[in-house]
């Protein structure tokens, strides 16, 4: 069996890497501002590329269209593109608005991107359960739903006793995402595990990173108390973004693999 | 039973050195022995060949099937000539020929007759004995039986049973009464009938039914007509036609093979059906997995690698996504039993192998062999008896 070519991801994983580090030192020589400025264009654009590589190389193929994996992948690269204009819409409003209402709209129009993400990963889910047959399809379901609506009401009880009346809306709104996104996480790391011993995995490490870092995203703004536009969170989108453009190019050459 | 009689002649002298009739018939093996050798070294001579090319002698019913050993022949007088048959009257004239290697040399008497008997039982008796067979005993069989344990087993039994109920009354694991059921019709004291089984798999006998044919029929009975096509189980011919009462269509069924309406496919066919329904199953499962393109090429290159060992492989193919076809080539070859079912029992599960140790880099063993447990699960659904069949612990990775 050939080896998965590499090439490309270390290529990626290594823009990332050198993205971090000039963002960290520049930092560290006090060019804050500098550096996000860099970030807030290279954001975007990153997010943007991907996106539309990852189209390029899933939409093409009609035929496959009943193939869930390629299905997942489609979902990530229409995803990106959305995580691309959220990020556009987000460096927008930061310079027009004030804070409050611009909390709220990073907040909104960071939805769409995160559904087509999970409904990829979901679906992908009760895929595999048609194949392995872990419990009942519908049973699945009703678990899952249950599951983050019990979380959900949850987070947002402790929301509201544990914090001050400021931007209360905005708390109630993370709450069912960050739900939402553990579970995605937690999801991709039974994929993980499940296939371990195989090169299934791989894409999939990239992807459960992707997804732990956009759940730490939420997290750290309601512990910073929704400080936007800070170096952290730029640089964190990034390396997002660029994690999961890694794992569209691995499972480009998965399917490309000769078997 | 398909096989009247069996014989294993010399060849240089056309002496008949073992012989069975199943029928009963009081026919001189001498002289149909030296018929045959007479013919095939007619052939021989007008042919010039060095082989001899005589394979069957063809009758209004019956084909006479010759096989040619070392220094004997095989013939099997039989109603179709099928490669199932020649594999075992193959298998029959090697075992002959080690058995008594010495006859080729000097004519002794070693009581061929009976200690052949065990061999022939094996190869063609045996085999169409299943547990659920059902054993009458013939009225009178005490005159003509002569075997001790025969006698006792058919003073234990009832009149009619399965081989399931003698295993329990006479307290003996069953693979011992079915030995003893294959002995007592060997001594001809019982006739067995195979019951209708849910995976048994019928084809239509005529695909223009008279109207006084179908006068009689029941509307269940004309419409699962319909349904067997020769590639679908009983089972899913039944659930097709929204049967209820499965019992009850079974017993239809039997009734219109009674009617000789319906016969039983090939042993081949029963091969290439249940194998292509695996088949299915388990892409269709891998492809949910690892995507539809990396199944076919696991498909395709499993195929490729075999294709000079087995080349019936190339008859195999995807249609549009993981739809799995048989060309009618290899489908043909089955109809008319001219590929052997060991033969394709073997190239098919090796095929399965093949693909499984594919994507077992990809997924990893764990998932694949659950796969593979998902897939014997759905499929045992469809051919409950027949399912073990496939050696599913050789495709484990």
């Amino acid at each position: 069996m050939r080896r998965t070519g590499w090439t490309d991801t270390i290529l990626e994983i290594a823009i990332g890497i050198v993205i971090l580090v000039l963002s960290l030192s520049l930092v560290a020589l006090n060019h804050t501002t500098l550096a996000l400025s860099i970030l807030s264009i290279l954001t975007p654009l990153i997010a943007l590329m991907l996106g539309v590589i990852g189209l390029r190389i899933y939409v093409y193929k009609t035929e496959a269209r009943d193939d869930r994996l390629h299905t997942l992948n489609l979902w990530f690269s229409v995803g990106l593109i959305m995580f691309s204009l959220a990020e556009i819409a987000g460096t927008l409003v930061r310079l027009t608005q004030d804070m409050q209402e611009m909390v709220l709209t990073v907040l909104l129009i960071q939805i769409p991107g995160i559904i087509l993400w999970g409904f990829g990963i979901i679906q992908y889910l009760s895929s595999l359960n048609m194949a392995f047959k872990f419990s009942e399809s519908g049973r699945l379901w009703i678990l899952l739903v249950l599951i983050s609506g019990i979380a959900s009401v949850v987070l947002i009880v402790v929301m509201t006793v544990q914090y001050s009346e400021s931007y209360l809306i905005e708390r109630i709104i993370l709450s069912p995402i960050i739900v939402g996104l553990c579970l995605f996480t937690l999801i991709t790391a039974g994929l993980v595990w499940i296939f371990r011993g195989g090169l299934l995995s791989r894409p999939f490490v990239f992807t459960l990173f992707s997804f732990a870092l956009l759940t730490i995203k939420p997290i750290f703004w309601i512990l910073s108390n929704f400080q936007m536009g800070t170096v952290f969170e730029s640089l964190v989108s990034i390396e997002i973004y660029i994690l999961c453009g890694a794992a569209l190019i691995l499972s480009k050459n998965l399917e490309m693999l000769s078997v | 039973m398909d096989i009247n009689s069996i014989y294993i002649i010399r060849r240089d002298t056309g002496v008949c050195m073992y012989h069975k009739d199943f029928t009963g018939s009081a026919f001189d093996p001498q002289l149909l022995s030296s018929f045959l050798v007479a013919m095939t070294s007619f052939f021989d001579e007008a042919t010039r060949s060095i082989k001899s090319q005589a394979r069957a002698f063809e009758g209004t019913d019956y084909t006479i099937l010759v096989e040619f050993g070392e220094w004997t022949l095989g013939a099997v007088s039989t109603k179709i000539d099928t490669a199932h048959i020649r594999d075992k009257l193959k298998r029959t004239v090697i075992r002959f020929e080690e058995q008594f290697s010495v006859l080729k040399w000097v004519d002794l008497d070693l009581a061929v007759q009976t200690r052949f008997e065990q061999t022939v039982m094996n190869e063609f008796v045996r085999e169409q004995i299943t547990e659920d067979s059902l054993i009458t005993v013939k009225p009178g069989w005490e005159h003509y039986t002569r075997r001790p344990d025969v006698i006792s087993f058919l003073r234990l039994i009832p009149d009619i049973c399965s081989v399931n109920d003698a295993s329990g009354f006479l307290e003996v694991p069953v693979e011992i009464a079915l030995n003893l059921t294959a002995e007592a019709l060997w001594e001809g004291s019982i006739s067995i009938a195979n019951p209708v089984k849910p995976d048994d798999i019928y084809q239509a006998t005529s695909l223009t039914q008279s109207e006084e044919e179908l006068h009689d029929l029941s509307p269940d009975a004309i419409r699962a007509l319909g349904e067997l096509d020769g590639e679908t189980p009983l089972s899913i011919a039944a659930e097709r036609l929204k049967t209820s009462d499965l019992k009850r269509f079974l017993e239809e069924v039997a009734w219109l093979q009674k009617r000789k309406m319906i016969e039983l496919v090939t042993p081949s066919q029963a091969v290439v059906v249940r194998y292509s329904s695996a088949l299915q199953y388990l892409l269709n499962r891998l492809a949910n997995i690892i995507g539809i393109n990396t199944t076919r090429k696991a498909f395709f290159s499993a195929r490729e690698d075999l294709v000079d060992n087995y080349s019936w492989l190339a008859f195999v193919t995807l249609e549009e996504g993981v739809d799995v076809e048989m060309r009618s080539s290899l489908l043909s070859a089955t109809l008319k039993g001219s590929i052997s079912p060991d033969i394709l029992d073997d190239g098919l599960r090796v095929f399965m192998q093949f693909i499984t140790r594919r994507v077992k880099d990809i997924m990893g063993a764990g998932p694949v062999n659950k796969v593979l447990y998902n897939t014997k699960e759905e499929l045992e659904k469809r051919f409950p008896s027949t399912v073990f069949q496939i050696e599913w612990e050789s495709l484990l990775v």
